[in-house]
């Protein structure tokens, strides 16, 4: 029986049931983003909604590749479902902050798949997992960055106009 | 929800060889026997049979009004056969289908 299952899976089955997951995480992180982008349009932070849009995209494809990884190594991959998405936000000091927790969400979820895949010697999966790794840290700066920057500006209408706008080259 | 258990508890004595998975000495295939309807599986299919159950919450077989009944329909083999499953079941299944998979984490972690 272990012959056939080895055979035809190339990782653990445990980590293909974390990486199911981590799809449904990282699709719910592109949902959240294109929420974020949509508020942002409608309060007139143009460059904001076009920074959310990318990011959107960029989750999406996140999501893609451990799709691919695991239908390429014997798993099966599920589409995931979005629970409710939240498109109420009290400022854009608001939306930033829980870009950055919803970022440090998916940091500890990837971690802890990583402390999996080791203790179950997945070698594999934990080499995939590498760029994932340092893919997080770079989200986490880039919105943590993002946030220093309307959280600097003052408040008034024309602040948060050249914030916005730094927010192009971002 | 105690004479549920008793009955489950008494149906697995009961009916403990009429549920089985089994691999085939010639091919890569596995045979499901379920109270004699015999499904022939190739390794995908079992492991799409073993994630739904996995999907399945026990629990509200017994502490939710949602499933108070306590049965769960399963397609199986692209939608070829359809099993009309009691909690008993779905316990025994969860349990064959844990111990198939148990054996490929022995061997990784060894």
């Amino acid at each position: 029986m272990k012959d056939l299952i080895r055979g035809n899976l190339s990782i653990n089955i445990k980590s293909i049931d974390l990486l199911n997951e981590q799809i449904k995480m990282e699709f719910e992180a592109s949902a959240m983003y294109l929420a974020m982008a949509s508020w942002c349009d409608q309060q007139g932070f143009m460059h904001c909604a076009n920074f959310f849009y990318e990011q959107s995209n960029h989750e999406r494809e996140h999501m893609l590749k451990i799709f691919k990884f695991i239908n390429e190594n014997g798993g099966i991959a599920y589409s995931p479902i979005v629970n409710k998405v939240n498109h109420e936000f009290s400022s854009i000091v608001d939306v930033f902050e829980t870009a950055l927790r919803g970022e440090i969400k998916v940091s500890k979820s990837i971690h802890s798949i990583f402390m999996q895949c080791r203790k179950d010697n997945d070698y594999a999966t934990e080499v995939f997992l590498q760029w994932f790794v340092t893919e997080q840290l770079e989200e986490e700066q880039t919105m943590r960055r993002a946030l220093q920057i309307f959280e600097l500006c003052g408040e008034g209408n024309e602040d948060l106009y050249l914030a916005d706008k730094r927010m192009a080259n971002h | 929800m105690y004479f549920k258990l008793f009955v489950i508890v008494l149906n697995s004595y009961i009916f403990a060889l009429v549920i089985e998975i089994i691999k085939s000495q010639n091919n890569n295939q596995f045979y499901f026997n379920f109270y004699n309807k015999k499904i022939k599986m190739n390794f995908c299919e079992l492991l799409s049979f073993r994630n739904k159950l996995n999907a399945i919450d026990i629990n509200t077989h017994f502490y939710s009004d949602t499933n108070l009944f306590g049965i769960e329909i399963i397609a199986l083999c692209n939608l070829s056969h359809v099993l009309i499953l009691e909690t008993d079941d779905v316990l025994k299944l969860k349990r064959i289908t844990q111990n198939i998979f148990a054996t490929q984490e022995f061997e990784l972690k060894s």
